[in-house]
């Protein structure tokens, strides 16, 4: 079967859907979620809601369109359900977070910030964007996933704040913090790539 | 004068709304005078670049994983036991 059945405008039966729509919506989740098990959930969750749901779909627009409609409501749900578990990332716990990087009066300290030392040449956007992916991993779900629907799934931080059950300075807290962390470990890993660049060299 | 604290928490928020005139202002001569500060605002466009150009762009185009073997084998199964409930129940629903 060539791959006609994942273009866009095409109407299927739902026992085609998991061949032709799968990696597609899972490519989405996972890229959203960054945890494979979670994207698997989100995925057959969509489908399953799809089937129950078919009546609604009216023809207008394509099927795989609606279907990522939905899947980016189980997105939300599966965030929001993990941010109930772990609470880690959650300003308001922990107000001065920033010690660690600023002195106390307010200046950075010494090696808090990696990015001085980044290379003149700009990377291109597909390369910076490789490392953003790997440091959403390594800052705290509970900023990384925040950031993620602001920035990616482009919601208001109205809606994130419904959606989660934060409040707004908590909203803006995390974001801020998902924005130092992924300052310094985008900075470091660009300084350590541009390092190897040159010794290769 | 603004410290780099609070400069850093400016640049975040100048992503998610309009900063006043006041805000601008401080934070452009802060920058100005602070190469740290400078170059963490450059820094923070570019990832918002890369994240509108590549992050966004359409799952098609991704180079994120396929769905796994494993996980395919299990969504379809699960996928056409609800089919076949469906139809048994259909009658039901309304």
């Amino acid at each position: 079967m060539d791959e006609t059945g994942t273009t866009p405008d095409v109407t299927l039966e739902p026992s085609q859907w998991v061949e032709a729509y799968g990696d597609y919506l899972y490519r989405y989740a996972f890229s959203r979620l960054r945890d494979g098990n979670a994207a698997e959930e989100a995925v057959q969750e969509t489908f399953l809601a799809g089937i129950r749901f078919l009546d609604q779909f009216s023809g207008d627009g394509s099927q795989r369109a609606w279907l990522l409609g939905i899947l980016k409501r189980k997105i939300i749900d599966h965030v929001r359900q993990r941010m109930r578990y772990d609470r880690d990332g959650a300003g308001d716990t922990n107000p001065d977070f920033s010690g660690d990087l600023f002195d106390a009066k307010g200046f950075w300290k010494p090696g808090a910030a990696p990015w001085s030392n980044t290379p003149d040449s700009p990377l291109e956007a597909e390369e910076l964007w490789a490392i953003v992916r790997k440091c959403l991993e390594t800052i705290p779900k509970g900023q990384a996933d925040v950031f993620v629907l602001s920035v990616m799934e482009e919601l208001a931080g109205d809606d994130i704040c419904n959606e989660l059950e934060i409040t707004p300075s908590n909203l803006w807290v995390r974001l801020h913090r998902a924005r130092l962390g992924l300052a310094r470990c985008v900075g470091s890993k660009w300084a350590h790539s541009a390092e190897v660049s040159e010794y290769v060299e | 004068m603004l410290n780099c604290k609070e400069v850093t928490r400016l640049v975040s928020e100048s992503f998610d709304r309009q900063l006043t005139l006041r805000e601008r202002f401080g934070l452009r001569l802060h920058t100005m005078m602070c190469g740290t500060c400078h170059l963490f605002r450059q820094l923070q466009e570019r990832i918002y670049e890369a994240i509108i150009l590549c992050g966004r762009r359409d799952s098609s185009e991704s180079t994120e994983p396929p769905l796994p073997d494993e996980a395919r084998t299990r969504i379809d199964s699960a996928v056409q036991t609800a089919i076949t409930n469906r139809s048994g129940t259909r009658k039901l629903d309304h």
